[in-house]
């Protein structure tokens, strides 16, 4: 506010002391922010113009990186890119909207109660990595003694038992519904403290003006009064429903997953960059990436941005 | 005098005809062959060329019941003559018997096999053992009931063998339903190899997790199938038919027993032999006369044979217990009830798709190419040969060529994988021009925006679209994209009957929601349902339109509609709804604008889209049927003016209203047939008696 503020009135000392004050101030963020964020990006863009095997020095190549990316590699395209968007596009509104259904339902009980359940239900994110190498694997391990394979045994479905980690039938479901019951992060805690900081004055008046039941309180009253907790667990949505690939890696244990089944873009960032190490290579990946997500962005400031931004 | 002779001579024709030995009809088919298509997901089996006819018929070697033939690399053949209690010896090429095993142990030989190094083993089922012969006939060793506990006290009526190369015994036991026993070659039990699982219906499913271990033991329990026969080919893999199992009667093992035709095979559950020869081509017999051949992979090639018959011709059996094919590709079976052998040479036809086959599977692609056209010429219509050449072509990389062979041979795995390679060729090809094309519009609509910072160009653009609602009939369609965005509103003026006051003054208050309006929507959603149905691409469109109940959609659609808006009428008419007919008639139609946006959507994407993409195409579906039915959700809650509960009640009495109509609907139907048929039968009474 304070930088807005002195552009509007460039003259007078008084206000470019104010600016010094507030550059003085935003110092050591800047700092922090440029020196581990912001120039880290842009060495990648840079990169991603290179050939760089981390040993010698980077090699300017121009737009080769992309050129093949988008006509050689056929693992990107053939797999990666439509396995990353069936995956974002079911596990981001998915979650996002079971996220707010739940922190709805949630602020609709004493606080007791809530705190414990939020709690129980933030949990998996927190934990996730651990939990999918215990629990889940467990579940859906590919031997006689897998919970699944277990039932179904003993149910006479099967004869032998499913791989379900080891071949590409089940490998993306399971993902998904794995990232699902692990989608209530940070968003989902924004919503529930988006949803009990509206005033409760607005459901009366509007009850007085004619609103009938629960569907319209949500459509015209909650979801209008947390737009930016909404915008913010949406963008939260997205960048994790990009981000998870290592789900699949920790699932399979080994990166590529199994016949490239639950090869996300970040797990072919992570083969090219950490595994060949092209990363060049990486780095053109990782900038796509980058802009898929902020097209993403983009969409999400449509549905929740405010008016005046 | 006369009589007789006709009588007598009549005899004699029958004695003469019965003497002439009608076996030796040779060459002509007498049986036919068929082969595999799959027409819209159904299979079916055509007539196709002949691929084997009946060779020779070799009734003089005194065979009672062969129950098994086995082959050796040097084309003798070794027959199970169960009924004379021997395992007699044939050469094919001297067409002559050369000996028989008939040691002191033989009982009821019931099956045989030799391995390579032509040591013999006989499946004797009245002696109860595994008898084997060393190459020269001479009587080695004998297995008899295993002594493990294991084996506890399964019972060892040994019926069909077969050995792998390090000399493990496979042994099919009558009545053995644990699977096949597999014993060690020193006669040690080793385990079951393979076993057939039984599959329990949902309903025993339910039965087993309720009920008690009393009322279980009460229940006939089911038995899973007992196999009817085993074969291991040169490289150890064990092949096994099994009568009766519900799927998969024919299965090629892996090592620890699984089946390696993943999906199951297409055939009937009736085989009683298999036989596999050096290039891996799988012969079965089955119980009604067929033989069927399948290739490598468990691909339906074809089959031949015509059913079981008492009469005499060649080609045809009593009974059809085993099978077995020659070093030269002719394959041998014996009649299990007249005891005699049949060959059937193989046509040139079959000889093609064979090599063609083999030639393919050796990666020779270019070779296989011709081969396969060459069956294709003989057979335009053949899946098979299509098929052939389309995967040939597909591995030449020639793509363009090889998708008008898959869509013959409806194989849309395939097409669907060619084309992603030409669509990938096209979109290389114009990659640069789309990257311009998208920085151009970047460039064009930051630079529009830069001009047009009031937002007049915007308030134009809007102008236009509310001129195009305000166009009486055309601006009562278009209404249906104001209702999708808005439903909840939208379905209010629809009550209320005017365009709300404040949205007026905003100049919002455009178009409106009219009973001709409706009308036409109805018909566009008619035309767009049917185009979604018929005109989808090849990979997406499932059944072909020539196969489609054209009449049936029709009527089903219009049907359902009008008796949605009946029944819902009548519903909330009694249920204080506030909606009359005729807004209940426009409440549907002005819901379905995101279904009918996603079907032509589909359409469109299906032409362009591999099974890859497919789950865009789902993910459409799912979310414009889900905006429809919230629609139409939101419109009845208004236009009825109901609470969320309220409405819910009305969906689910309305579903029952129309359940109920149908069935009174078929009720009558049926009473009216029945009344014609009386007034008809008593008319023709009258006219049979009265007159």
């Amino acid at each position: 506010m304070a930088l807005q503020n002195t552009k509007k009135h460039k003259t007078g000392v008084r206000d470019r002391r104010e600016a010094l004050h507030a550059g003085a101030l935003l110092l050591p963020y800047g700092l922090l922010f440029s020196m581990f964020i912001l120039i880290p990006v842009a060495i990648a863009m840079g990169l991603s113009f290179s050939y760089f095997d981390v040993i010698n020095k980077p090699t300017f190549t121009g737009l080769m990186n992309y050129i093949y990316l988008f006509t050689q590699d056929t693992v990107f395209m053939k797999k990666v890119l439509p396995n990353t968007f069936l995956y974002a596009l079911i596990v981001g509104p998915g979650g996002y909207v079971i996220s707010f259904l739940i922190a709805w339902m949630l602020s609709q009980i004493q606080a007791l109660p809530r705190t414990i359940l939020s709690l129980a239900i933030y949990t998996p994110s927190m934990v996730g990595q651990v939990f999918i190498g215990v629990v889940w694997k467990t579940i859906f391990s590919g031997d006689q003694r897998g919970i699944i394979n277990n039932i179904l045994l003993e149910l006479n479905v099967i004869d032998t038992p499913i791989q379900f980690l080891l071949t590409k039938d089940y490998f993306m479901q399971i993902m998904i519904l794995i990232s699902l019951w692990s989608a209530m992060g940070i968003g989902f805690l924004a919503m529930i403290s988006g949803i009990l900081n509206i005033n409760e004055e607005l459901y009366e008046a509007a009850y007085v003006d004619g609103m009938k039941n629960r569907f319209q309180e949500i459509l015209y009253i909650t979801i209008p009064s947390m737009k930016p907790q909404m915008l913010f667990g949406a963008v939260m949505a997205i960048v994790n429903a990009f981000n998870m690939g290592w789900i699949g890696v920790t699932l399979s244990g080994a990166n590529p997953t199994p016949e490239y089944a639950g090869q996300l873009i970040t797990n072919h960032i992570d083969d090219y960059g950490f595994i060949r190490y092209e990363m060049g290579y990486a780095a053109a990946i990782s900038v796509v990436l980058l802009i898929i997500v902020y097209l993403f962005n983009i969409v999400a400031h449509r549905f929740f941005g405010s008016k005046d931004e | 005098m006369r009589k007789i002779k006709t009588l007598t001579s009549l005899i004699l024709a029958v004695c003469v005809l019965a003497l002439v030995p009608a076996i030796n009809a040779k060459a002509s088919a007498t049986v036919y062959t068929y082969t595999l298509e799959i027409k819209s997901g159904s299979y079916e089996f055509p007539r196709t060329q002949d691929a084997y006819l009946p060779d020779k018929t070799v009734t003089d070697l005194g065979l009672s019941k062969p129950s098994d033939i086995f082959i050796t690399e040097d084309d003798i053949m070794y027959i199970c003559d169960s009924g004379n209690n021997r395992v007699l010896l044939y050469d094919i090429k001297k067409d002559e018997a050369v000996g028989e095993i008939k040691g002191k142990p033989l009982k009821t030989p019931m099956g045989v096999f030799v391995t390579a190094d032509g040591t013999v083993y006989v499946a004797d089922n009245g002696a109860k053992a595994i008898l084997k012969y060393s190459r020269d006939h001479e009587f080695i060793e004998q297995f008899g009931r295993p002594s493990e506990p294991s084996f506890s006290d399964t019972n060892f009526d040994p019926i069909k063998i077969a050995v792998d190369n390090a000399g493990n015994m496979y042994i099919v036991g009558e009545g053995v339903y644990n699977g096949i026993i597999q014993l060690a070659p020193t006669g040690e039990f080793l385990g079951y190899f393979a076993v057939n699982r039984t599959r329990l219906s949902f309903s025993q499913m339910l039965q087993k997790v309720l009920f008690t271990r009393d009322q279980l033991e009460n229940l006939s329990m089911t038995v899973p199938t007992t196999f009817s026969n085993i074969y291991v080919d040169k490289d150890g893999i064990v092949y096994s038919t099994s009568m009766s199992a519900e799927e998969n009667s024919l299965k090629k093992h892996n090592t620890s027993g699984g089946n390696m035709f993943k999906g199951g095979i297409v055939g009937w559950n009736d085989m009683t032999d298999v036989t596999v020869d050096k290039n891996g081509i799988i012969y079965v017999s089955s119980q009604r006369g067929y033989i069927e051949i399948y290739s490598k992979d468990g691909e339906f090639i074809f089959e031949f044979g015509s059913f079981l018959t008492g009469t005499d011709i060649a080609g045809l059996f009593t009974s059809l217990p085993t099978v077995a094919v020659s070093t030269n590709g002719y394959i041998w079976a014996a009649d299990g009830d007249k005891g005699y052998l049949q060959s059937f040479k193989p046509t040139d036809y079959a000889n093609m798709i064979y090599s063609a086959m083999g030639l393919y599977e050796t990666g020779r692609y270019e070779e296989s190419l011709t081969a396969w056209s060459e069956v294709l010429r003989l057979n335009q219509m053949s899946v098979l040969a299509h098929n052939g050449v389309g995967k040939a072509l597909f591995h030449a990389q020639r793509y363009e060529e090889s998708l008008e062979h898959f869509e013959v041979a409806e194989n849309r795995t395939y097409f669907s994988e060619a084309f992603w390679e030409v669509r990938n060729g096209v979109i290389q090809k114009a990659l640069p021009f789309v990257f311009l094309s998208i920085i151009l519009l970047i460039v064009i609509s930051l630079v529009v925006k830069r001009i047009d910072r009031k937002g007049v160009i915007r308030a134009k653009r809007s102008a236009i679209g509310n001129k195009l609602l305000d166009i009486p009939v055309l601006g009562d369609v278009l209404y249906m994209f104001r209702v999708a965005r808005h439903p909840n509103d939208r379905y209010y003026d629809v009550r209320v009957g005017n365009v709300r006051y404040f949205e007026q003054k905003k100049g919002l208050g455009h178009g409106k929601a009219t009973v001709i309006g409706a009308t036409i929507i109805y018909i566009l959603a008619f035309i767009t349902y049917m185009v979604y149905r018929t005109g989808k691409g090849f990979i997406y469109q499932y059944v072909s339109v020539e196969d489609m109940d054209i009449a049936g959609t029709v009527a089903g659609f219009f049907v359902l509609i009008g008796l949605f808006i009946i029944c819902n009428w009548l519903v909330t008419s009694i249920n204080d709804g506030d909606g009359n007919l005729k807004t209940v008639y426009m409440l549907p139609a002005y819901a379905l604008a995101p279904l009918m946006i996603g079907m032509l959507l589909i359409v469109v994407l299906s032409y362009s889209m591999t099974y890859n993409e497919s789950f865009i195409l789902t993910i459409i579906l799912i979310v414009s049927i889900i905006w429809s039915v919230v629609n139409l959700f939101c419109g009845l809650m208004n236009v009825h003016d109901y609470t969320f509960k309220e409405t819910v009640k009305s969906i689910i009495m309305t579903v029952f209203f129309m359940i109920v109509a149908m069935i009174i609907a078929l009720i009558i139907t049926i009473m009216v047939e029945q009344l014609l048929n009386f007034i008809t039968s008593v008319g023709r009474e009258l006219v049979l008696n009265v007159i």
